[in-house]
């Protein structure tokens, strides 16, 4: 199976968390 | 799973915990300026007369932001508990990154008001200090702790003592079933308890919540030996603990059961 090294997580959860808020305010904006 | 890296389904589900919770606090972020700006409340449908109808997709957002952040809380808990505790924990800056960044819409009206009024309106400012006061105190508290754990110093530590004023309040309210410092998802927590967290100064605490409240706490009197001296012996085997590292937990173990027995005694 293919696995990822715990020393990339960090900044993958920095990544996806940037990424949340790209959707978050692109969401808002397609709605409002 | 080997514990050099972590299966790609558990890091894309836990990735997934993270965007969805970022986006959800982004939502409301952007949903709460919205409504603000069209004075701080608004209703749309049912009962209610549009005298301030909602700003477009701000239902949506709102509510939608607030499901959100419960299935983001949900997917980090459930997957981070497969990677490690502190991923597990990460759910926890939720809670400050959410009410700093409301706040900071309280505060920023407050300071600058949008309806031509001069000087801080008073009604934004104070939910805003107090939704610093309740995103920052958590904060506070576990840099303290940290810190301490950092330093390694032993005995009195303000975490413990924060746990320690807390936790028989904790145990006289729950009547409701409040019970308990650790997730349910902490892999970790029993092992950290192995190297002794729970069985010095906090072992009367847990017992004294276990009696009042009937439930039995995450880790304390109940843990069952057996299965400590089992999960033991499994680490010593894989090689995780040397001969004499095994000795002193295997020895740590025991004594906590005695501890333990004399709790259950004394109620």
């Amino acid at each position: 199976m293919t696995e990822t090294p715990r020393r990339f997580l960090p900044l993958l959860v920095v990544i996806a968390g940037l990424v949340g808020v790209w959707l978050g305010a692109s969401i808002f904006a397609s709605i409002s | 799973m080997k514990p050099s890296g972590v299966s790609i389904g558990t890091v894309l589900g836990y990735l997934a915990g993270i965007v969805v919770g970022t986006m959800s606090i982004t939502l409301l972020y952007l949903g709460m300026r919205a409504v603000m700006d069209v004075g701080g409340a608004c209703a749309d449908g049912g009962p209610f007369v549009t005298a301030q109808p909602c700003p477009a997709g701000t239902p949506l957002a709102m509510v939608g932001g607030m499901f959100g952040l419960f299935g983001a809380a949900g997917l980090i808990m459930w997957f981070g508990s497969r990677i490690s505790t502190a991923a597990t924990a990460v759910v926890a800056l939720g809670w400050p990154i959410l009410f700093v960044s409301l706040g900071a819409n309280f505060l920023d009206y407050g300071l600058h008001p949008t309806d031509g009024e001069n000087g801080p309106v008073w009604g934004w400012l104070i939910p805003g200090i107090l939704f610093w006061v309740m995103g920052l105190a958590p904060v506070v508290v576990a840099i303290a702790a940290w810190r301490e754990a950092r330093a390694g110093r032993p005995g009195n530590r303000m975490s413990q003592q924060v746990v320690n004023r807390l936790l028989p309040a904790a145990g006289s309210a729950s009547a409701t079933g409040g019970v308990r410092p650790a997730m349910p998802t902490d892999v970790d927590a029993r092992q950290s308890d192995q190297a002794g967290f729970a069985s010095s100064a906090f072992a009367p605490v847990y017992a004294a919540a276990g009696r009042s409240s009937g439930v039995t706490p995450a880790f304390g009197p109940a843990v069952d030996l057996a299965e400590d001296l089992e999960r033991l012996s499994r680490l010593h085997a894989i090689g995780e603990l040397n001969d004499e590292e095994f000795g002193r937990a295997k020895a740590d173990v025991l004594t906590r059961a005695d501890v333990n027995a004399a709790a259950e005694r004394r109620r």
